[in-house]
């Protein structure tokens, strides 16, 4: 976790400027307050989601990006599983069905936002330690890390609308998060303690029997004790955890293999492949 | 000897002391205390030694005068000022001295065995001679070495006594016949929590951090916060000077910012001294007191007993905070060895917390290992324990220590918010209401201000922004919402298809994640 003090004051100072008008030094305590909250919440959101994910909403989740040259949709995931996919984070998040959401909006779109604040779940995921795995084989960008920005998103907003200042939140690829395990380092503390977690880039490598296990037997400790202590951790898998004929306890251990299977943790697919049961 | 001689004697003593710095020396190496003179003339008696004490001057009328102006109920300040008189008319020469102080000493000796032959009369009775002539042996034997000080006697009882002691005392509570004793609470509702018992007599609690990590400020805003309450606090800052301690008290409670109040007082705007006197005036009500103590020379723990056994008719402390033990002089030649010196401190301090009805609250600074151990337990409460070797000077903190508090800055927010880890808590829950042996707190560091988070309404403690909070919400989600539309930062790769889902035709059904639960507890609050 980094210090986010400088950004949220630079923010801080942006935000008086744009919505009150006035200098930092010229706002009232309570317009201070508020302003502080707001950009506390963004400077966690600028820090710890990685850059160019970090506006993105459910609204912003569709499943194609726009060709710039001639403005056509490339599609990078079907309408189905990106359907299911939107389902699965509205029930994560707020506890309701994509469709009455977008109804909602429809309804009144001036006040979604306000209405999604307010349908806010997510204390009770952190309270249950709701794990999260988002999977799909693919090389190409499926917006796998997309959805777990857009979870992280609701989880950092708690600190204004729950007031959970704190909540500690960290972001690390699988690699890294490795070779901290391997050498102890301080950031594994972070890693280990922290209230909510994404690992990004999971992924599968060709490995001898020997590495493997090696490798499986470091990081196992770290994954049981996040899942003992209820702690929420936002898997992002690059392949599908449902190909049969992959050992996925092998690879990263049994606790791995007890957070997927747990009724507690939400499987978001993103492939054809990965829908497994929703394909029949 | 006759009541009326012996006060006669005590007057005459009182008079050498009054006139004669020897004397008050000589009064010192005697060994008498002021627990062994008449009610009546403890007050005048204490006045001289803390004249002495604090500027090395003799006690005159005009000064114990001006002492006892803070005596609130007439009747008490008259009879005192009676007493006094009747000293200062007195008269006695040098060379009684040494015959005084014996006389002084025999009459206490007499008043104690009286008292002890009339225990023993009684305790015959109910449990027999030989154990009652065992407790006199002990009584005298305590006379003899004078250290029959505390009226508390010492307990050797069967449970079962205890017991219908404690729970007649729960029955008088419930029936509403006795008042129960309200808890002392440090202000902070997460370490209140734990400390179930709040601030008892006799307990200590510590609060352990590196350096620079707002340990003072902590014991401050607690000291603070208890006097708000309406407790006596006695403040004792071994590391910084009074005024600035001021200073720091008075940044926290008016809301200005300290450097304000340091360096550039003449930018102080009317607004903010407004503040101030609206402080001082609210300090001025408050019937509690909050002394300071702060010595010419060393500070020991004797010495702090004797402030306070001398203005215990002023001042009753609840809670001594002491910044920090380490920083006191020992008060027994352990030649060089400071950890045993700070486990005599601390035993010393503890014994006289339980004698005379305080609690202790100090510091002291945690090794960076153990700093770094708490981090990395992160939720794992076994692994917070601190050792004795983890904090610096002294084994003995952990063993004496009733609760144990560590502070660290928070990673992401260093100077806006502390991580307080509950290492030891010898009443209570080790875990905060959050289940987690991590909470967090808010820090003001420009106030000096510690406090539990504040959430909606509460957003200011300031009761004058009551009006403005009412709406707090609502401008937060607007203003969340504002910069949401705005897009304070983004670029899409994605866009919105309004048509494009319609997941009803994929026929599926969420039977992965149960959560039931959740739906439940939603559809009890429904905001919408």
């Amino acid at each position: 976790m980094k210090n986010i003090e400088s950004i949220k004051k630079n923010l801080i100072k942006e935000f008086a400027k744009r919505y009150i008008d006035k200098e930092v030094d010229k706002l009232t305590i309570i317009e201070l307050k508020k302003i502080s909250e707001i950009a506390e919440w963004w400077a966690y959101v600028y820090t710890v989601v990685p850059d160019d994910f970090s506006g993105y909403s459910i609204f912003d989740f569709n499943g194609y990006s726009i060709n710039k040259k001639n403005n056509s949709k490339i599609y990078a995931i079907s309408k189905k599983v990106a359907a299911i996919a939107k389902d699965k984070i509205c029930n994560y998040c707020w506890g309701m069905r994509w469709q009455d959401i977008q109804k909602k909006k429809e309804e009144n779109p001036d006040s979604i936002n306000v209405f999604l604040k307010n349908k806010s779940i997510m204390d009770k995921r952190r309270e249950y330690g709701n794990n999260v795995i988002i999977h799909g084989q693919s090389d190409a960008p499926i917006g796998r890390t997309m959805v777990a920005s857009i979870i992280m998103r609701e989880a950092i907003r708690l600190r204004v609308t729950k007031g959970a200042i704190g909540d500690t939140y960290d972001w690390v690829d699988y690699s890294k998060l490795f070779h901290s395990i391997e050498q102890d380092t301080t950031d594994l503390a972070y890693y280990k303690s922290c209230d909510w977690l994404v690992i990004d880039n999971i992924q599968k490598k060709a490995r001898s029997d020997k590495q493997t296990t090696l490798m499986s037997d470091m990081v196992d400790p770290f994954f049981w004790d996040r899942y003992n202590h209820q702690q929420p951790t936002i898997l992002v898998c690059k392949f599908d955890i449902r190909d049969k004929m992959f050992d996925l306890e092998k690879t990263f251990g049994v606790s791995f293999g007890r957070i997927i299977d747990s009724k507690k943790t939400f499987n978001i697919p993103l492939s054809e492949n990965a829908l497994g049961d929703y394909n029949e | 000897m006759s009541e009326k001689l012996s006060l006669q004697e005590e007057r005459e003593l009182i008079y050498l002391l009054l006139h004669h710095k020897d004397a008050i020396d000589k009064f010192f190496d005697s060994g008498l205390i002021i627990g062994q003179f008449s009610e009546e003339n403890k007050p005048i008696l204490a006045a001289i030694l803390e004249a002495y004490d604090s500027s090395g001057v003799l006690l005159t009328r005009k000064s114990f005068k001006e002492k006892i102006k803070l005596i609130t109920v007439p009747k008490y300040r008259i009879s005192q000022e009676l007493a006094f008189n009747s000293c200062y008319a007195t008269s006695a020469k040098m060379d009684d001295l040494p015959m005084l102080i014996q006389k002084v000493i025999d009459h206490h000796i007499d008043i104690s065995i009286t008292k002890a032959l009339e225990d023993f009369n009684k305790s015959s009775k109910q449990v027999g001679n030989v154990p009652a002539i065992k407790t006199l042996i002990n009584s005298c034997d305590d006379i003899i070495k004078g250290s029959a000080i505390s009226d508390e006697k010492s307990y050797y009882e069967d449970i079962r006594v205890l017991s219908d002691e404690q729970i007649k005392y729960i029955e008088d509570v419930r029936a509403g016949r006795i008042k129960e004793e309200p808890l002392i609470l440090s202000g902070i509702r997460e370490m209140d929590y734990t400390m179930v018992t709040g601030f008892e007599k006799g307990t200590l609690t510590l609060i352990c951090a590196d350096v620079g990590v707002f340990k003072s400020s902590m014991m401050l805003n607690i000291g603070l916060n208890v006097w708000n309450y309406g407790f006596d606090v006695l403040l004792v800052p071994l590391e910084m000077h009074r005024d600035q301690m001021w200073r720091r008290a008075c940044s926290r409670e008016a809301r200005v910012r300290a450097e304000l109040l340091t360096r550039d007082v003449k930018c102080l705007t009317d607004e903010q001294m407004e503040r101030i006197i609206v402080m001082n005036e609210a300090w001025k009500k408050n019937p509690a007191m909050f002394y300071i103590m702060q010595e010419p020379g060393n500070t020991t723990v004797v010495k702090i007993q004797r402030q306070i056994e001398r203005n215990i008719e002023i001042i009753k402390p609840k809670l001594v905070v002491i910044d920090y033990v380490a920083n006191l002089e020992a008060h027994k030649n352990r030649y060089g060895r400071n950890d045993l010196e700070i486990g005599d401190m601390l035993k010393t301090m503890r014994q006289m917390g339980k004698d005379l009805n305080f609690a202790v609250l100090s510091a002291a600074q945690l090794g960076r290992e153990a700093l770094k151990r708490i981090r990395k337990a992160g939720g794992d409460r076994d692994k917070t324990s601190i050792n004795s070797e983890d904090i610096r000077g002294s084994h003995e903190y952990s063993a004496d220590a009733d609760n144990i508090f560590a502070q660290l800055k928070s990673v992401s927010q260093p100077s806006e918010l502390l991580d307080i880890f509950c290492v030891k808590s010898r009443n209570g829950p080790t875990v905060f209401e959050n289940g987690k042996v991590r909470t967090t707190l808010e820090i003001h560091p420009q106030y000096g201000l510690i406090k539990s988070p504040t959430y909606g309404e509460e957003i200011d403690s300031n009761p004058d922004e009551n009006e403005i909070n009412k709406d707090i919400t609502a401008d937060l989600d607007a203003l969340m919402d504002k910069t949401e539309k705005d897009g304070v930062v983004i670029t899409k790769a994605f866009e919105e298809d309004d048509n494009m889902y319609n997941y009803d035709s994929y026929n599926y059904d969420d039977k992965d994640n149960d959560t039931s639960d959740i739906e439940d507890s939603i559809n009890d609050f429904d905001l919408d």
